[in-house]
């Protein structure tokens, strides 16, 4: 499995007058996958995915989709690259003057299909994203998640090979945006077209993206597969990105934490789990090995896209004798990481 | 007296009538594409040539900051040119043309710039070329705003073809004048107002229940 990666970064860089939007940005994505890029307001995504896109230019740096570099070419030759390029929209931007149908169709045009082709896809499309019924509707007719299905409908019209998502869901109310991930999890699943979305919300990552890039003032602050950002984030954006969506400390306890071991004291840490790891018989292992036993004061575990990743507190009561150094490292070789967060009175 | 007032009155309407829509229509063939001209080889347009959009929009203004009163007597040439005759409703149709042209190109360009550029975007993004995007984005979804400046050129050409009765263009505004101010014939001059009112109205009515039909907001 060494086939050419459909999207190839290789540093490129952006300048918006005196502020550097983008810094040496490079990650390869091979067909079929789903590349999530995630970061607060003004990390980047927008000038990323518009570079991606080819709306707007880079500094430095190449883009090679398919095998050809489109940061090379010309606007003239852009056109028939970004042919086999989708993208959809926060708001849509859908024609206003043309029907739900013809808005699927321009792409088709543009394509120069035969009429009779067209009118089949189009058709085949609209039925594709649920809308079957709506062809003759316009834009201001439709919801805003019939609008969006409109929008897939017509990024995947004339077969990309790459779907770019810009902020696709944001302008949409939760459930709607439920059910617009799931339609675009089942596109990718069906017609395995890779996909990049930017997003400011790591649901969408959580229920979308198997692979992760963390952007921060235009660089990549972190990248990984979505297991290992949600398991185990390494970089302070990451962890603030990811508030809510971690088991945390509960107030009460991190008020009791104390840095030294005191007198009834057991120390308290802080395991990050993801996929094997969190399914094995870690606490159990944990008391026979070092004849402690483990009091669970916190934590959780969620399914991310089929991996179980979370966080366990933990305070290790009756550790008197047992060596702190010896259960970190025990604990650190099972789990994608440890913290001792200090010591508290286990309640248990 | 009064069939010969009707008669008049009827002579001049149609009079104001060819000269408001020949110019209204070549306004609007030559006024559209020097509109999209302006948005599109301008510095964020989608196809930047600033030095050409430079002295377009020079022009635009030059022809606009003159009086149409004068801009009619320097066209004489012109008019002679094209027409054979500086005298008459059909010569008048020349000046009331070029004086209509920068007019209108600027009200569309308005309407062309308000296009949201996200929809530039989303087909550009889809491999759209400058054509498909002046085709299919900027006139289309600019439709509603287009006709109704082209309404507002109509009256203001009603207006302006009045002027042109300065050079024998005939038309109710000249009517106006010759018997109403110059004859002190009153009920000639309230007729002509009522006239002209009942005009724009009705172009106003039109242009609006096109616009409102065209657009799909």
């Amino acid at each position: 499995m060494s086939a050419p990666p459909l999207l190839d970064v290789r540093g490129i860089a952006r300048r918006l007058g005196s502020h550097q939007a983008l810094d040496d940005i490079s990650f390869s994505l091979a067909s079929g996958d789903i590349l999530g890029i995630i970061g607060r307001s003004g990390a980047g995504k927008s000038t990323l995915i518009r570079c991606l896109s080819g709306l707007e230019r880079v500094d430095g740096g190449s883009i090679t989709v398919e095998g050809t570099e489109i940061t090379a070419l010309s606007e003239t030759a852009l056109q028939t690259v970004r042919q086999r390029i989708g993208m959809i929209f926060q708001h849509f931007n859908l024609l206003s003057a043309k029907t739900a149908a013809e808005n699927v169709m321009l792409p088709l045009l543009i394509a120069g299909w035969p009429k009779r082709r067209r009118e089949e896809r189009v058709a085949e499309l609209l039925d594709l994203v649920g809308l079957g019924g709506q062809a003759k509707r316009y834009p201001h007719q439709l919801s805003g998640g019939q609008k969006q299905r409109v929008g897939i409908a017509r990024a995947l019209a004339a077969s990309p090979a790459l779907l770019l998502c810009d902020e696709a869901t944001s302008a949409l109310d939760p459930e709607t945006t439920t059910s617009i991930l799931a339609l675009l999890d089942d596109i990718n699943r069906r017609l395995g077209v890779t996909m990049v979305l930017i997003t400011h919300e790591m649901s969408v990552i959580r229920s979308l993206a198997r692979k992760v890039i963390v952007l921060d003032h235009g660089r990549i602050a972190e990248q990984g597969s979505v297991a290992e950002i949600f398991g185990a984030p390494r970089s302070d954006v990451t962890h603030s990105l990811l508030r809510g969506f971690r088991p945390e400390l509960p107030d009460h306890l991190a008020a009791a934490l104390r840095p030294e071991p005191f007198p009834g004291s057991a120390p308290l840490f802080r395991i990050d789990l993801a996929g094997e790891n969190a399914r094995g018989t870690l606490l159990f292992d944990l008391a026979q090995s070092f004849r402690v036993r483990p009091v669970l004061l916190h934590g959780g575990l969620q399914d991310v896209r089929g991996v179980a990743v979370g966080s366990l507190f933990v305070a290790l009561a009756d550790a008197g004798a047992a060596p702190v150094d010896a259960i970190l490292s025990f604990l650190l070789g099972r789990s994608q990481a440890t913290e001792l967060l200090g010591h508290v009175v286990p309640s248990a | 007296m009064l069939s010969l007032l009707l008669d008049l009155l009827w002579q001049s309407l149609l009079q104001t009538l060819e000269m408001t829509f020949a110019a209204g229509a070549v306004s609007l063939l030559l006024g559209l594409p020097l509109a999209v001209l302006l948005v599109t080889t301008d510095r964020q347009g989608i196809r930047p040539i600033p030095p050409l959009n430079l002295v377009a929009s020079w022009i635009v203004n030059a022809v606009r900051s003159v009086p149409f009163i004068i801009l009619l007597i320097i066209l004489i040439p012109v008019t002679r040119l094209i027409a054979g005759t500086s005298l008459g409703t059909e010569a008048a149709i020349i000046p009331l043309s070029i004086a209509c042209i920068p007019y209108y190109a600027r009200i569309a360009e308005v309407s062309l710039r308000e296009v949201d550029r996200g929809l530039i975007d989303a087909v550009r993004a889809m491999g759209g070329s400058r054509w498909t995007i002046i085709r299919h984005v900027l006139v289309p979804e600019a439709l509603p705003g287009l006709l109704s400046g082209f309404t507002v050129t109509l009256v203001t050409l009603i207006g302006a073809s009045a002027m042109a009765g300065a050079i024998g263009a005939g038309g109710l505004g000249d009517l106006a004048i010759r018997y109403g101010y110059q004859r002190f014939e009153t009920n000639v001059m309230i007729a002509v107002v009522i006239v002209l009112i009942a005009l724009v109205c009705l172009i106003q009515w039109l242009g609006d229940r096109l616009a409102a039909r065209l657009g799909h907001r």
